[in-house]
This record gives structure tokens, sequence and C-alpha cells, in this order.
């Protein structure tokens, strides 16, 4: 048996995950929203909550002997990652609770993107608890194909996430609180 | 500090990608610890009232 419940569910996390970075970079790079740096510390945290899932799917059968203590420790570093990036997105939020503040950049489906930050964040812990528990056994493996396609997705995410970043904040010593052009383009005279 | 921890958090997922184990959960700490600290930076005008 494969423990498909464990695999499926951090399978599902890497794909949610994938899903809330798409958005946030084609946010950034069609509508041309650049993040600000609470936006790229939950970038970041989203993509330290998928490293627990990705050892699970990857190395558990290689490095593990007991496989419910490895999942255990996988998805207890999905839950720190998903506690420190929620502080991340509550902050965010509380910044922009007050009316009339009209939030920071455009909503989706009426949310904005740092308090869909806060739902997936809740759901990945709350979905690593599901995951340590096997509620369902089944005798089925998960498909091979689907695993490499959310890993290829997430990898290539990460990689466009992190060349963002540092173009964004060029050689400086942090990001500005409100980000307006890619500082390493104009540092390097690319761009004006 | 922004792109050090992501590269920081870029190996962590490569190291778990290439079934390094240790070497992940050292650099998902490492990439945490980066992120709190980063989060305190811009953060801290509002921490400082709560601590």
């Amino acid at each position: 048996m494969d423990a498909y419940w464990t695999r499926f569910v951090a399978w599902g996390q890497i794909v949610a995950v994938c899903f809330v970075l798409t958005g946030s970079v084609l946010y950034q790079f069609v509508l041309g929203e650049l993040p600000c740096p609470l936006c790229v510390m939950q970038r970041l945290s989203f993509l330290l909550a998928c490293v627990g899932p990705i050892l699970i799917l990857r190395a558990r059968n290689a490095e593990a002997p007991s496989h419910k203590s490895f999942d255990a420790r996988c998805f207890a570093l999905t839950i720190f990652a998903s506690l420190a990036g929620g502080a991340v997105s509550g902050r965010q939020i509380l910044l922009h609770i007050v009316p009339p503040d009209p939030g920071y950049g455009p909503p989706v489906l009426h949310v904005h993107l740092y308090t869909w930050a806060l739902i997936v964040f809740v759901c990945l812990i709350i979905s690593s608890a599901a995951g340590v528990m096997d509620l369902v056994a089944h005798p089925k493996v998960l498909s091979s194909w689907l695993v490499k396609g959310a890993m290829l997705w997430i990898m290539t995410l990460a990689v466009v996430i992190v060349t963002a970043t540092f173009v964004m904040e060029g050689f400086h010593k942090a990001l500005p609180g409100d980000p307006k052009r890619y500082e390493l383009l104009h540092q390097l005279r690319i761009t004006h | 500090m922004e792109t050090l921890v992501a590269f920081i958090v870029l190996a962590a997922l490569f190291s778990a990608f290439f079934r390094k184990v240790k070497f992940a959960i050292i650099l998902f700490s490492l990439g945490l610890a980066g992120v709190i600290v980063v989060f305190y930076y811009h953060a801290s005008d509002v921490l400082n009232l709560l601590f």
C-alpha cells in the first residue's frame, strides 16, 4: 500500500499553493502590481510550506523506515511555515481594515490577496492535521504524472518568485515599503 | 534581506526535491527564521506596541 491519503493530502497542498502563487505572479507580471515586502514574505512562507509535502512525495520511501513519524514531521514543517505566513497575512489585513482604506492591490472575487492568503494558510494547517490522521486507507497509488506535474509547477514558480524578488530588491538592504519599480534594472541602468 | 531569505527558501525546496532531508530541514529552519526577522523588520512599529 502506498499510504494514498497522506500522499494525496501532500499533493493537494502543493497544488493549492501553486494556484495561489500563480495568481500572485500573474498579478505582478500581467497587471504590473508589484508585491510589497509583506506580500513577498507571504510568498516565501507558501514556498516554505511546500518543503514538507515535497519531502513526503519525494523522500519518504528512501529516507524513513517509519512512514508515520516522517509524515508527521513533514506536516509539522507545513504548520510552522503556515503559522508564520498567517501572522504576516494577519498583519497586512489589520493594516487595511479601517474604512475607508480600499486595501492594497485589486481584489479577487471581492477579497484581497492577503485575505485569500490567510484563508489558504489556515487550510494548510487544517489539512496537515488531517494528513497525519490517515483518514482513508486506500490501496490506490497516486499517479506519478500528477506528482511530477505538481513538482514541476512549484519548482518553476519558486525560481520565478526568487528571481523576481532579487530583481525588485536589487542591491538594496531591503525592499521599499511600496515598491514602484524593479530596482536591479534601475541600478544596472537597463530602465530609468 | 528578502533576496537572501528567498534564496535560502529556494535551496530548501531543491534540497527536498533531491531528497536531502537533513539539508532541507536545516535550510527550512533558516528560511523560517529569515521570514520572521524580515517580518519584524517591516512590522516592528506595531510589534513594539505588543512586546
